[in-house]
């Protein structure tokens, strides 16, 4: 299972019940893992505040529901990578990176030494990525979720996961070469 | 096999997804490709910092928590329908608190008596006359 999160299942069952705090616990536990996601997802601070403040609603509302075929966090995260996907949506934002006052902060000027990328590059490069690629490597990269895992929570079966995961990794290395982060390969055709 | 045949498999094998059988096959090339093991080297170096970014934590704003549970407990009165008899003060409470969902009955409740009323007018309408016609 992806992320770090351990959630403690009596307080799971509590909520469930209706004890709002025990959904508050759930809540301190869980909204910085929750809140990161979101903000890697949509790009900026104020959407990432209502996003994930959508997210605990919707989760308290569907609380009764939960019946534990996941875990509670992976379907946290379930609800978590929709809402954001559906906030860009609803933005028609869907297809596209961030925009560039969404990427000023993290702007610097390309120091590319060997073969060292830094975490602040490759974040870069990542947000560049459209926001169904964005999810998928943000997901998996970040914060370790299994195929299966991520095609429960983007909707969609293993094999698009995986293609979209190829397609999006294959970006951000395009992104890198572009930022002159990396060198392009020349690619041999003969064998060896 | 050659370079292109190998490219699409380094991102998965830096991030060790390839199967045993495809891992072998991909290693045995770049056993013997130069540009290739820098281009894996690369992959797991974008690999790397994408980990990096797993440890790194944005800060969520200072008021998430207690507006979520803001909304979470307006939610909870608004669902809340006492099954009691209540004190005025409390149905003043309950109807302002569920004023949507009352307006929205209601709504529905002079729906349907206007549907029933049509339905009656239209039944007797069609009734056959009991009274003998007038020569």
């Amino acid at each position: 299972m992806g992320g770090s999160l351990q959630i403690d299942r009596t307080i799971v069952e509590a909520a469930r019940r209706g004890d709002a705090d025990a959904f508050e616990t759930l809540v301190r536990e869980t909204h910085r893992s929750v809140y990161g996601l979101v903000y890697r997802i949509v790009g900026n601070h104020d959407d990432a505040a209502d996003v994930a403040q959508d997210v605990y609603v919707r989760v308290w509302r569907s609380l009764r529901a939960f019946r534990g075929d996941a875990a509670f966090e992976t379907w946290v995260y379930r609800v978590a990578t929709n809402a954001a996907l559906s906030h860009l949506k609803r933005r028609g934002r869907a297809g596209e990176p961030l925009g560039p006052g969404e990427l000023a902060a993290l702007e610097r000027p390309v120091d590319s030494s060997g073969e060292q990328i830094t975490a602040e590059e490759v974040d870069r490069a990542l947000r560049r990525l459209p926001a169904a690629q964005r999810a998928v490597v943000v997901l998996k990269d970040v914060y370790g979720f299994s195929m299966q895992e991520i095609a429960q929570q983007v909707g969609t079966t293993e094999g698009a996961v995986k293609v979209r995961l190829f397609r999006a990794r294959r970006r951000l290395a395009e992104e890198l070469y572009r930022g002159g982060v990396i060198v392009p390969m020349k690619r041999k055709r003969a064998t060896s | 096999m050659n370079c292109e045949q190998v490219a699409p498999y380094l991102p998965g094998l830096a991030g060790g997804e390839l199967k045993a059988e495809t891992a072998r096959w991909v290693d045995s090339h770049l056993a013997g490709c130069a540009s290739c093991r820098t281009e894996a080297g690369r992959h797991r170096a974008i690999a790397s910092a994408l980990g990096e970014l797993s440890r790194r934590e944005f800060e969520p704003p200072a008021f998430l928590v207690e507006a979520v549970m803001d909304r979470v407990h307006a939610e909870r009165r608004r669902r809340y329908v006492p099954l009691s008899p209540v004190l005025p003060a409390e149905l003043v409470r309950v109807v302002q608190d569920n004023r949507d969902a009352i307006v929205s009955a209601a709504g529905a409740a002079l729906v349907a008596i206007g549907a029933a009323y049509a339905l009656w007018r239209a039944v007797r309408s069609i009734r056959p006359s009991t009274q003998p016609a007038r020569s």
